[in-house]
């Protein structure tokens, strides 16, 4: 695909979303950025701002299949996976496939399912593909998993385990709108604005377009970048855990997928600024040490960030 | 152990004051009651600024610092009228108030400035050994605090973080760095001090005025003046002779002729300048049999008289001229109030002197013309009995007086008629001047020809740095006496137990050597001294090569030298190549590109080291950074060169920048 027809088809996706999501560039950019460098997105936000809406209007965007699974503390591993069931007709045993077979699956309120459940999504989340009874399914490409969580409920919920948050390539809030998109929100028909959503992409041109994104190019000083900001987390005095070689690989992907998303074939500092907090943000585990004026992992990583000098 | 960085640089801050107080301490004129002063200030302001209160600042700081010039200039015109004792005083003053008003970064480095002064003033007064110790923590000190406030006022200027120095900075690998770095800077002060040319004297070398008082040589001493000296340590000279010691030397200073029965005086006068010779050599008399070269430096004396191993021979040494008198002693035209360091060759032979007319004087009686006189008459009958050989006489005189009388430094008074007679016939005890002065009397009134002789014997040896340490204590006086056919022979009929100087520690004979070494080849550093060193250099150089032309390279030889030569040739192709790549990884960032961020920096906007090019451009928010800024980002980071028609537009945005 050429570079300019991958960039029409993704300005053509941003301006689909933006016509669900209202005021909220910054939040299309980085779910693009996700779907492109082949991951899966993490919203982490009050109920209300959007998060549905979001995994809604992408799956609608790209003529592919959509499911959502409501996670629930009684939700079990097999709800998810799909279960083998006995076929009398055939007299044989077949697997009917789970919710998590789709191309794009919203796992709401993830945080509220039990651990074994949560760990069903490992599997399928980093290798594409789920195993049950002793057979592998691979899911449909591409797949991408967009779960939610709000970090204002605790109790009755299972907060997700570090391997699982590495798995995610970024974490997002979405944030309230302003003002004046706040009242245009009110005004309008949800539901109708979804129904007229076209679908302006196949499941083809989002392969085409993650491939582009792997080409992109990235200097050499950029992934000396890269690797000083990891180190510094590493570093850092208010920090216990540091990222792992998994958040800086999955770094240097979203940051190609990020140009690519802005319209350029190579990458520059910015794109691997701007996405430092998204992707490092929920892998980092923070000390009691944090200074003063810094609130949660994202200002902690804006921390690291004004101690790492940019190549120039 | 890291440590925050407002209590790292309060900590250096008072480590250098210490230092400035141990400065000035060195400063012996400015006195030891105003160092307390300024030290139990410094406690207090130390106290004051653990408590983070800021007692002394703004108006009433200025007024402080007037009265303190105030007080400079009083100092200075009523009562030190020494400019270097009034201006310490001064600096201290104004440092011990600094500590007081430590707020800023910029008070810190002010008072390590005045510490600086302060050893300054050290280093023009003092010629202590201890001062090197303390110019090695100054210069440890000091660069600590540069570098400590180096970082913090980066920090603040690049990440605007109020000073806030990461954890881990001032950390164990920092301090080993500084001092790694404080080191460096001393070696090469010292290649530096060594190597730059000098003028004929040390560079530290200066008239000091607290001489050592030395008694016996004078015009004139009377007995019992000796006795008090005998307990002091001070050092007078130390000597380092050819070779190793083989007899017991003593060091000749004045020879007195005149006995009036309380003490001696000098009545041979005559005097002659000692000619140099044209290696700069004082021949003092002609003596060409074995001699004993020392090379003596002698600590400021308030006496003009020189000392050498009786008898000298030649004399060489930075004077203009010298004395000698028919006594044989050698004095300089005035006493030299600073330390000197000169050669001396004496005679290995126990008298060398051709036959010579003697002065009267020597054998002058008269004391003994009395009732007294006719005792000792008679007593010297006694001992030499039949004997008419001089030199067996004199030995036995000596003899007599090493088995009969008792060596004390406190001799009872026993109601004899003048010290000597007390001695001789009644307390029968005392020390060296009394022996030497009986002695001399002796002879005389056996018809000897006799003197007495005040110097020094030769004091402990230092074997550890292989030289003589001569103190007060060994200040000794002995005789000569004329023997016919032989010349002046030395007597010393003082028994051993006042001679023999007591078994050094090791510890002392060690910090003795480093003081020796210090004056030597720091304070005494000359010249002369330099020329030795490139001498010894180009000696070693000529060795070389003369080994290397003799060299003859063999087929053998060139067979093994092949590999280590490749080895060499690749690898100085690696360190040019590693130079060429290094040199390119620093022209990466265009030209326009640095251009841009000069002109700007004019103009008061710098981008921050944390910031990238975009966020720079979208800080500006000027058209022209924005197009610069993109045409550089795909250039630097898309690794394509921009089109002319861009390269254009660029020049143009530049120039309007420039403007």
């Amino acid at each position: 695909m050429e570079f300019t027809e991958t960039y029409g088809k993704i300005e053509a996706l941003k301006g689909n979303l933006g016509k669900v999501i209202r005021g909220k560039p910054g939040v299309i950019d980085l779910a693009i950025t996700a779907l492109l460098s082949k991951g899966h997105l993490l919203i982490e936000d009050v109920p209300g701002v959007g998060k549905t809406t979001l995994a809604h209007g992408l799956a609608r965007s790209i003529s592919c299949s959509f499911q959502r699974i409501q996670f629930t503390s009684d939700l079990l591993p097999s709800d998810v996976i799909g279960v083998t069931v006995y076929n009398q007709a055939l007299n044989t045993f077949e697997f009917r496939q789970g919710p998590i077979f789709a191309n794009i699956v919203l796992a709401d309120e993830i945080n509220r399912a039990t651990p074994k459940t949560q760990s069903a999504l490992l599997e399928a989340m980093n290798d594409r593909q789920v195993s049950a009874d002793r057979a592998t399914y691979t899911l449909p490409s591409p797949f991408m998993l967009l779960a939610t969580q709000n970090p204002l409920e605790f109790s009755g919920t299972f907060p997700l385990p570090e391997s699982q948050l590495d798995r995610f390539t970024m974490c997002v809030r979405i944030g309230y709108p302003d003002e004046a998109h706040e009242k245009e929100i009110m005004q309008s028909d949800p539901s109708s604005a979804m129904q007229d959503l076209l679908p302006v992409l196949t499941t083809a041109d989002v392969e085409g377009m993650q491939a582009a994104a792997g080409k992109v190019s990235v200097e050499e000083d950029l992934v000396s970048y890269i690797m000083a900001i990891a180190s510094a987390t590493r570093a850092h005095r208010a920090i216990r855990l540091g990222v792992s070689p998994r958040a800086t690989m999955t770094l240097y992907k979203a940051a190609q997928a990020h140009a690519l998303t802005s319209g350029r074939n190579y990458c520059i500092p910015d794109d691997i600024k701007r996405l430092s907090a998204p992707v490092f943000a929920h892998r980092i585990i923070p000390n009691e040490r944090v200074p003063e004026g810094i609130e949660g992992p994202s200002s902690l990583i804006e921390d690291v960030l004004s101690g790492v000098a940019v190549p120039v | 152990m890291a440590m925050s960085s407002p209590s790292y640089i309060l900590l250096i801050t008072y480590f250098m004051a210490a230092l400035a107080i141990a400065s000035i301490s060195l400063v012996e004129s400015v006195g030891a009651g105003f160092v307390i002063l300024a030290s139990s200030l410094m406690l207090l302001s130390g106290a004051a600024n653990l408590k983070k209160k800021t007692l002394v600042t703004g108006a009433p700081w200025n007024l402080l610092a007037a009265g303190a010039l105030v007080f400079f200039i009083i100092d200075y015109a009523a009562f030190s009228g020494s400019v270097l004792a009034s201006a310490a005083r001064f600096l201290t003053i104004l440092l011990a108030l600094k500590l007081f008003d430590l707020k800023a970064d910029r008070d810190c480095l002010i008072a390590c400035s005045l510490v600086f002064f302060l050893v300054l003033a050290a280093a023009a007064s003092t010629v202590s050994p201890l001062f090197l110790v303390i110019l090695s923590l100054f210069v440890a000190g000091s660069i600590s605090a540069m570098v400590a406030l180096t970082i913090r006022r980066d920090l603040r200027e690049n990440l605007q973080n109020d000073g806030q120095v990461p954890s881990g900075v001032f950390s164990p690998a920092f301090f080993a760095a500084v001092l790694g770095l404080s080191g460096v800077s001393m070696v090469m002060t010292f290649a530096l001090f060594f190597t730059l040319p000098r003028m004929g004297i040390g560079l530290f070398e200066r008239k000091t005025l607290n001489t050592v008082k030395v008694t016996g040589f004078s015009e004139r001493i009377d007995l019992g003046t000796m006795g008090p000296v005998k307990q002091d340590p001070t050092v007078i000279m130390r000597v380092q002779i050819d070779g190793p010691p083989q007899s017991f030397l003593y060091f000749r200073g004045a020879s007195l002729d005149h006995y009036d029965g309380k003490g001696w005086s000098r009545t041979v006068k005559n005097r002659r300048l000692l000619k140099k010779d044209a290696l700069g050599t004082f021949r003092i008399s002609d003596g060409d049999g074995p001699s004993i070269g020392q090379t003596i430096l002698l600590e400021p004396l308030d006496t003009d008289t020189i000392f050498a191993a009786s008898h000298p021979v030649a004399m060489e040494g930075n004077f203009h001229n010298l004395w000698a008198d028919s006594a044989g002693s050698i004095r300089l035209p005035s006493p030299p109030y600073s330390r000197i360091e000169y050669r001396a060759w004496s005679s290995a032979l126990p008298a060398y002197e051709p036959p010579q007319e003697i002065a009267p004087q020597y054998l002058d009686a008269s004391y003994l013309e009395g009732r007294a006189g006719q005792r000792v008459r008679d007593l010297v009958g006694g001992i030499t009995g039949e004997e008419s050989n001089d030199m067996k006489r004199a030995a036995l005189i000596e003899r007599f007086l090493r088995s009969n009388y008792t060596y004390t430094l406190d001799p009872v008074k026993d109601g004899g008629d003048g010290p000597l007679d007390d001695f001789l016939f009644y307390s029968k005890q005392g020390y060296c001047e009394h022996y030497a002065t009986a002695m001399v009397m002796m002879l005389r009134a056996a018809g000897v020809p006799a003197r007495i002789v005040t110097g020094f014997t030769q004091g402990e040896w230092n074997d550890i740095g292989n030289y003589f340490i001569i103190r007060q204590q060994d200040a000794h006086s002995w005789v000569e006496a004329y023997i016919s056919g032989r010349g002046w022979a030395t007597f010393d009929p003082t028994p051993p137990a006042g001679v023999m100087a007591q078994k050094p520690s090791l510890i002392s004979l060690y910090l003795d050597l480093a003081l020796f070494r210090w004056n030597r080849y720091i304070i005494h550093y000359t010249f002369a001294d330099q020329r030795r060193a490139a001498g010894a250099i180009e000696g070693g150089t000529d060795r070389m090569i003369a080994s290397l032309k003799s060299f003859r390279p063999s087929f053998e030889s060139l067979k093994g030298a092949g590999p280590a030569l490749g080895v060499v040739a690749v690898f100085a192709l690696l360190l040019v190549l590693r130079q060429a790549r290094s040199k390119a990884a620093r022209s990466k960032t265009p030209g326009y590109y640095a251009e841009m961020i000069k002109a700007l920096g004019k103009k008061g906007l710098v981008r921050r080291t944390d910031e990238t090019p975009l966020e720079f451009a979208e800080r500006t928010k000027s058209r022209e950074v924005a197009m610069v800024t993109a045409a550089f980002q795909s250039q630097r980071y898309g690794g394509g060169e921009p089109e002319e028609d861009v390269m254009a537009e660029v020049r143009k945005a530049i120039e309007a920048l420039k403007k």
